[in-house]
C-alpha cells in the first residue's frame, strides 16, 4: 500500500494544525467575548487533547493498515508462486484472514472429509497452551494475547516448529493445511521452513461489525503484504462444507491436481 | 510510563498551584509562559499516558509509546504557548 507524498505530509502535520487552529480560534474567541482569563488555559488543554487524539489515531493507523485499507492486487502477487507445486514435494496451504471468518471450521471440515490432507493449527496450539497454563476457557482476549506472547517467547521459527511438531505431516506428495496464520513473521517462517507454501485468504462475513482486534490488524497487514494467491468465502461454522469444498477445488486447480 | 505519569502529575500540580493563587475566578490561569508550558505539556503527557494505556491494553496495539507521548507533550507545549501569547498580548 503506497502512501502519496502530499497526503503523507498533510497527515503528519494535521494534529499540529488542529492544535494550533483550536488554540488560536479559541484564544481569539475568549479575548473577543471577554471570557474569564482561566478559559485560555482550558482551551490550551482542549487543543492539546484534540491534536494528541489525532496523533494517536494516526500512529495506530500507521502500525497496521485497517480492514478497509486492504487492497489486493494480483498484479503485485509474488512471481515465485509459479514455482509452487506438488512436483516439488508436500505443499503447505495456510489459511489467513480475520478472526471469526471461519478458518478453523473450514480446516476442521477438510480434515474430517479429506484424510489425505494433513492438518496443523496455530489456534489449537495456542488454546492447548492456554489450557496448560490454566487460563479460563472462552476468553478470546486472553488467548489472543497468549498467541502474541508465544510468538515473542519462541520467535517465529520456534512458534512454527512447535505447531508443526504436533501435526501429522503429509506424505512426500501430500498437502498440509494450516489455519490461523495471522502474523507476517510466522508466514515467512513457514515459507522458510517449508518452501512449498501457498496462502489462501478466508474472507470475513459481510456485516461483521465486531471490534477489530490486534490479531485482525496483523491479519490485514499479512494479507496486504503477501497477496494470497487464492481467496475463499468465510463461514459461520455449521455451513463450512461449501467453503471447504471451494478451498479444495481452488487449491487443486492451483496445483494442477485432478479432483 | 510511570515517569510520564509523574511528569504529567507535576504539570497538573503547577496548574493547581496557579489555581490556588488566583483571584477566585473559575479556572484562573497559570502566571507566565513557563507555567503554561509546564502545565499544558504536562497535562498532555497525562492525557497521552491514558491514551497509551488504552492503546496498549484495550486495543492491544504495539506502537511506539515514547514517540506518542513526545508528540502529546509537544502539542501541549504548542497549544499552551499560543494561548499564553494571546492572553498576554491581547489583554
Amino acid at each position: 500500500m503506497e502512501q502519496k507524498p502530499g497526503r503523507s505530509l498533510l497527515s503528519h502535520g494535521q494534529p499540529l494544525l488542529v492544535t494550533v487552529g483550536i488554540a488560536v480560534v479559541g484564544g481569539l474567541a475568549a479575548w473577543a467575548l471577554d471570557w474569564s482569563s482561566g478559559t485560555y488555559f482550558a482551551i490550551g488543554v482542549l487543543a492539546t487533547a484534540a491534536g494528541g487524539y489525532l496523533v494517536t489515531r494516526q500512529m495506530i493507523g500507521e502500525s497496521a493498515p485497517s480492514r478497509s485499507e486492504v487492497v489486493l492486487s494480483e498484479a503485485n502477487a509474488p512471481a515465485e508462486m509459479d514455482a509452487i507445486g506438488l512436483a516439488q514435494g508436500p505443499v503447505l496451504v495456510a489459511l489467513v484472514g480475520h478472526s471469526r471468518s471461519g478458518k478453523t471450521q473450514i480446516a476442521d471440515w477438510v480434515a474430517e472429509h479429506h484424510p489425505d490432507w494433513a492438518r496443523a493449527s496455530f489456534g489449537k496450539y495456542v488454546l492447548a497452551e492456554a489450557k496448560e497454563r490454566g487460563l479460563p476457557e472462552g476468553e478470546r482476549d486472553l488467548t489472543d494475547k497468549l498467541g502474541g506472547d508465544l510468538l515473542s517467547e519462541l520467535g517465529p521459527k520456534g512458534f512454527v516448529e512447535h505447531v508443526l511438531a504436533d501435526a501429522e505431516l503429509p506424505s512426500a506428495k501430500g498437502l498440509l493445511l494450516v489455519d490461523d496464520v495471522y502474523h507476517e513473521p510466522v508466514w515467512e517462517a513457514l515459507q522458510e521452513q517449508w518452501g512449498n507454501a501457498i496462502a489462501v485468504r478466508v474472507k470475513g462475513r459481510e456485516g461483521d461489525t465486531a471490534e477489530e482486534s490486534a490479531l485482525d490488524r496483523a491479519a490485514a497487514k499479512l494479507i496486504n503484504d503477501v497477496h494470497p494467491v487464492l481467496e475463499i468465502s468465510g463461514t459461520d461454522g455449521p455451513d463450512s462444507e461449501s467453503s471447504g469444498r471451494d478451498l479444495i477445488a481452488k487449491v487443486e486447480a492451483q496445483l494442477g491436481v485432478a479432483g | 510510563m510511570l515517569l510520564n505519569l509523574v511528569v504529567g502529575g507535576l504539570g497538573l500540580a503547577v496548574w493547581l498551584v496557579a489555581l490556588a493563587r488566583g483571584d477566585g475566578e473559575f479556572l484562573p490561569p497559570p502566571a507566565g509562559a513557563i507555567d503554561y508550558l509546564l502545565a499544558t505539556s504536562g497535562l498532555g503527557l497525562l492525557l497521552g499516558t491514558a491514551m497509551a494505556a488504552d492503546v496498549r491494553y484495550r486495543l492491544k496495539e504495539d506502537i511506539d509509546i515514547d514517540l506518542l507521548l513526545t508528540r502529546w507533550a509537544f502539542l501541549g507545549a504548542v497549544g499552551g504557548l499560543i494561548l499564553w501569547g494571546l492572553e498576554s498580548g491581547l489583554n
